[in-house]
């Protein structure tokens, strides 16, 4: 499956993981690596959870998993300090699961489910 | 059923057209009403009692000035607000409000669609009808209607080949002019696809549902349904 991301300005990463290893050691290439973007080729196994974490300083502009843009997605990243977003002063974190398609589908529905809509517009709150 | 579209449309689309192989628009178990309403269902075509005059509707809606959303969109019938609110803020989600809707156009250039308001609304409390147009090469991608009533009803005008209305875990909407459908739109991801030559346009709309008549029309078309 191909990852392709995009940092932010400003950001200065030390390193992607891939399911809590290394690039060079996980099932994964780099297919390009610049400042400021970089594309992969990893293998997961099929049907299951999977993380992707941008350590250093870093945002997280875009991040399209096996030619699926997930839009903003990209600010439900897991940081150090237990917030969510796309920005970090050590890490961004974010899980998901295969197939791709099938995974957004279903975590757009819930995120912008009437449920979660009242809470984000009229509570504050924002359940998981 | 699994469609394999060209690779101009997002692959997010490509893939649920593909891959998504589940066609139960609707449970095969439900006794009534409120379990029908309850089971999260997709989709069920409705039996109406009245034919809808799909080809007046269509001329004239081919007549109306087609000027929001790039051309792609008239409303209709709705609440007493301007329609960049109703974009905005949705279909009117505050429960402590006590809504009015009324006609947008003036009813002498809409005679069917007069018609076909007063037909439905015999059965049942219309809050909301817009027209709305996929030009060729046009598409949704999957999402919900979160705001306002979780299920609309849908009316297909014109409906070429090509055409489809894919629900996710439901499967394809099989819409063709004249066939009502009633769609659990804020349950359920749909997304939509033109790839034809022509233009389509469909009758969607909301009404307060709960109503007796309503009812029966919907246990009615669940016993007849001819899409499970």
């Amino acid at each position: 499956m191909e990852i392709q991301y995009t940092y932010g300005k400003g950001s200065a990463p030390t390193q992607v993981l891939l399911n809590g290893q290394p690039v060079s050691t996980y099932m994964a290439e780099y297919l390009s690596a610049k400042q400021d973007t970089g594309t992969l080729q990893a293998t997961f196994p099929f049907y299951s959870w999977n993380t992707i974490t941008f350590q250093g300083k870093v945002s997280i502009d875009s991040l399209i998993l096996d030619g699926i843009d997930t839009e903003y997605f990209v600010h439900h990243g897991f940081t150090e300090n237990k917030s969510r977003g796309n920005a970090g002063q050590e890490y961004v974190k974010y899980y998901f699961k295969t197939p791709i398609w099938q995974w957004f589908i279903e975590w757009k529905q819930n995120d912008n489910s009437t449920t979660r809509q009242i809470s984000k517009t009229h509570q504050g709150f924002i359940p998981l | 059923m699994t469609i394999q579209l060209p690779d101009k449309y997002p692959k997010l689309i490509r893939d649920l057209f593909l891959y998504d192989t589940v066609d139960n628009s609707t449970p095969d178990n439900c006794s009534n009403y409120e379990s029908l309403v309850c089971s999260n269902f997709g989709f069920l075509q409705l039996r109406l009692p009245f034919e809808i005059q799909t080809e007046q509707l269509l001329k004239e809606a081919q007549s109306l000035t087609w000027k929001d959303k790039s051309g792609n969109y008239v409303w209709l019938y709705g609440q007493n607000k301007p329609l960049e609110e109703k974009l905005a803020d949705g279909m009117g989600f505050d429960l402590d409000t006590q809504y009015t809707s009324s006609f947008k156009l003036d009813l002498k250039s809409i005679p069917a669609f007069h018609k076909f308001y007063q037909d439905i609304n015999k059965l049942c409390s219309i809050t909301d009808i817009t027209l709305k147009k996929v030009e060729p090469g046009g598409y949704f991608a999957p999402h919900i209607d979160s705001f306002g009533n979780p299920i609309k009803m849908y009316v297909a005008l014109s409906w070429p080949k090509g055409n489809y209305f894919k629900m996710y875990n439901k499967g394809f909407i099989p819409l063709d002019p004249g066939k009502a459908f009633w769609v659990n739109v804020g349950t359920h991801s749909h997304c939509v696809v033109n790839d034809s030559k022509e233009e389509r346009i469909v009758i969607s709309l909301y009404a307060d549902w709960d109503t007796p008549t309503w009812r029966k029309i919907v246990e009615l078309s669940y016993l007849q349904r001819a899409c499970k």
